[in-house]
């Protein structure tokens, strides 16, 4: 809690960049994105974003849809190698230890979730610091 | 369960550290590990790992405990996981110490010993597993 709404703080201005009802996981930032000191991207259904103090940090990551949705399903990757992975019922958050980084690691957050309508796909890529 | 050869006492301690601390907050806590390649073996977004770990499952989250690094180490990772699962659940910062307007939150690291500690930078010091017991005698602890 203490996390989500130390990230929260600084995306909640933000509006949100999740896609609803598509057909595969729209990726927003990229391998030149970096997470330090910060990656927020946001569309009318949400907020994703991801952040890092600096080398050596957590990267310290959420998503805050604009829309009803439940169900969430996420999975993190660096560099291809999966580190966390939740099923719950509330949006997600969390943090990479910086013991799965290193300087220049593709950080990779991917999911989705049950949505009036459809089903919320959402995903970031960012390079840690 | 089929872990690892020689991780059964790293999960035995472990998981015994963890419900001392979490049992008020995570009554119904229930921790199960298995190998880092089972749980990815239908992830075709995986690379083919170079050495196997263990992954910790709880009712809501799966994570790597960097097993081949000790004790220490994993129970820094499953109790910083737990901590927000307990945030989550309460809608409030856990563990908080002290009298209102001073409280303190540690969170789950390494000490300068390695050991897994509960830890305010300069302030408080804990090792994982003793959190409650401890600071219940002082009455320290919500």
């Amino acid at each position: 809690m203490l996390r989500q709404r130390a990230l929260g703080m600084v995306a909640g201005p933000l509006l949100g960049l999740l896609c609803l009802a598509c057909s595969a996981t729209v990726f927003v930032g990229g391998p030149n994105q970096p997470c330090s000191p910060i990656a927020r991207f946001a569309n009318r259904f949400g907020v994703i974003a991801a952040q890092q103090p600096g080398p050596g940090g957590a990267v310290v990551w959420g998503v805050y849809p604009a829309v009803a949705a439940t169900g969430f399903s996420v999975d993190v990757y660096v560099d291809g190698k999966r580190v966390d992975h939740k099923d719950q019922a509330y949006p997600p958050h969390g943090s990479v230890n910086p013991k799965d980084l290193r300087s220049g690691a593709l950080v990779s957050i991917v999911g989705r979730a049950k949505a009036p309508g459809g089903e919320l796909n959402y995903g970031l890529l960012c390079r840690s610091a | 369960m089929n872990l690892p050869q020689g991780t059964e006492q790293l999960v035995q301690e472990l998981t015994e550290r963890i419900r001392l601390d979490f049992h008020g907050v995570l009554p119904k806590l229930q921790l199960r590990f298995i190998p880092y390649s089972e749980w990815v073996a239908d992830d075709p977004r995986v690379a083919p790992a170079e050495e196997e770990d263990l992954v910790c499952i709880t009712d809501r989250a799966s994570f790597p405990i960097h097993a081949s690094e000790g004790t220490e180490i994993s129970c820094s990772i499953v109790a910083a996981q737990l901590q927000d699962h307990a945030m989550d659940d309460l809608g409030r910062p856990w563990p908080s110490l002290g009298p209102e307007g001073h409280r303190l939150v540690p969170t789950p690291g390494l000490d300068d010993l390695r050991k897994a500690c509960w830890q305010v930078k300069g302030t408080f010091r804990c090792p994982v597993g003793y959190l409650l017991g401890a600071l219940e005698v002082f009455g320290l602890v919500e």
